[in-house]
């Protein structure tokens, strides 16, 4: 009796030890292999769409890409993006019959992945001009935004444009 | 297997006695042994006995019950089972040459005989007299109807089995099929364990093939995942409201319309303050604004005459820009 005993508890401890921890691990294996098996066939699935992807993907980069240069690039230096655009308002205010008063240059403002570059500006011209020369301003390569602007009365007919504009440069990445 | 641990003592082989004894008090086998031992016709043999509230059943046997694992059952109280509701009755119980006849009367066995078939007849008569039987019923009953319940096996259990014997045997014939079952289920667990594991390692293999083969689509999607999020960004951020030079224009129009003039335009984020000129009393302008679709409030903050121009007011407005989100 005392060897079968032992026997039993010997297979037993054996079970414990190894049959059921064993069993337990199967479980978690089994749910790893069906998230492995899903992953897989997702990467199937792309390999076989792979060249429609690529260039789908490729031609929304160059969207992005087209986008971006509506930016001063990350490596410009802001005085140079800002007299850039000091250059281009004043060329677009004569172009436009304005009178350039004065303009001044704001502290470049870093933002999320951004740094926004904003510069104000004094005109007086006649309507027409200040129309041409907002169509004008909007035809410029990089994105200007007004962030806010005042457009009052000056003398015969004349009028006065005080305005702040944004041009917008990327962050350096790292 | 389990019925391996029964086994059935032939009526040939017993001799039945029933005894009185004080009611409510349990005899241990010993206890009985050492009162009606005496009793048995059988010099080597063993005893087997069954007990109610106030009978002790007894059945002598021929020979002694070696084997302490098992459990040992009287055939003769498996016929006394059969006839036990009846309330004058007379077993006949045939097996080979012999019956065995046993008297039943209030549902207690009086007695219980063995003998050979040609002396049935006078030994039931003699039956029914010794006992004073008055119109017992004949019971036949064959070696099939003699059937063993759980209750027997307690019965029978507290007398002739012992209890630490149970275990034993429980072990002896377990041992094997247990070993065996623990064995395989441990071994099955295991090797299936480390088959999953096998696998696991070739899908993770094959799926960093397949990335390695689709790393460049992968690169394209997170390279653009992050220009998306940029601009989503500076969109929400910087582009909230329509272009001035879009909404000057509407502006000057839903003016010009209605013939007036502006004095004098500011805007600050999606503020705008106004003065215009409007003919005395005319404030259609405001609903033209708002058609514009443009501008979510125009509000007339003031209104005095135009000291320069006959037949005009001048208007204060205020208006509020719509975003460009949705």
């Amino acid at each position: 009796m005392t060897r079968n005993l032992l026997a039993l508890l010997f297979v037993i401890l054996v079970f414990i030890t190894y049959g059921e921890p064993a069993k337990e691990d199967m479980e978690n294996l089994k749910e790893e292999l069906l998230l492995l098996n899903t992953r897989i066939s997702k990467e199937n699935d792309i390999l076989k769409k792979k060249r429609k992807l690529i260039e789908e993907l490729k031609r929304q980069k160059e969207v992005a890409l087209k986008n971006e240069k509506k930016l001063f690039p990350a490596d410009v230096n802001d005085s140079i993006a800002l007299g850039e655009i000091q250059s281009f308002v004043k060329k677009i205010a004569r172009d436009s019959g304005m009178d350039f008063v004065s303009s001044n240059w704001g502290e470049p403002v870093e933002k999320e992945g951004y740094v926004k570059l904003p510069i104000s500006f004094i005109l007086r011209g006649y309507p027409e001009n200040v129309d041409e020369f907002l169509r004008k301003l909007y035809s410029y390569d990089r994105l200007l935004r007004i962030e806010r602007i005042t457009i009052g009365k000056f003398k015969k007919e004349k009028l006065v444009l005080n305005f702040v504009i944004s041009a917008f440069k990327m962050e350096k990445k790292g | 297997m389990f019925f391996n641990l029964i086994e059935i003592i032939p009526v040939e082989d017993t001799f039945f006695v029933v005894a009185e004894k004080p009611p409510d008090v349990w005899l241990s086998k010993e206890a009985i042994e050492l009162n009606y031992k005496h009793l048995s016709p059988f010099k080597e043999g063993d005893m087997i006995s069954y007990q109610t509230r106030e009978k002790v059943f007894i059945w002598f046997v021929r020979y002694p019950l070696v084997s302490e694992k098992k459990l040992f059952i009287p055939e003769g109280y498996l016929i006394f089972k059969r006839l036990k509701d009846y309330r004058e009755a007379i077993g006949v119980y045939r097996k080979d040459e012999l019956t065995a006849v046993s008297v039943v009367k209030d549902g207690s066995l009086l007695s219980q005989m063995v003998f050979r078939h040609e002396y049935l007849h006078e030994k039931m008569e003699l039956l029914e007299k010794e006992y004073s039987l008055i119109s017992p019923e004949v019971i036949e009953i064959a070696p099939s109807m003699l059937k063993i319940s759980l209750k027997d096996i307690l019965n029978f259990a507290n007398f002739s089995f012992e209890k630490e014997k149970i275990l034993e045997s429980f072990i002896e014939y377990l041992t094997v099929p247990l070993v065996f079952t623990f064995f395989f289920v441990t071994a099955f667990n295991v090797g299936l364990k480390k088959y999953l594991e096998n696998l696991k390692v070739e899908k993770q293999m094959e799926l960093q093939s397949l990335k390695k083969k689709n790393k460049d689509v992968r690169e394209l999607v997170y390279e653009l995942q992050e220009k998306s999020s940029f601009w989503k960004n500076f969109l929400k951020n910087e582009i909230k409201y329509p272009n001035f030079y879009f909404i000057l224009g509407s502006f000057l129009k839903a003016v010009k319309k209605n013939k007036g003039y502006v004095n004098y335009f500011e805007m600050n984020g999606n503020q705008i303050s106004a003065w215009i000129g409007v003919r005395t009393g005319d404030t259609t302008v405001v609903n033209d604004l708002l058609q514009t679709g443009i501008f979510k409030s125009v509000k007339i903050v003031s209104s005095v005459k135009d000291r320069k121009k006959e037949g005009y007011d001048i208007l204060n407005l205020e208006i509020l820009v719509k975003g460009t989100e949705k």
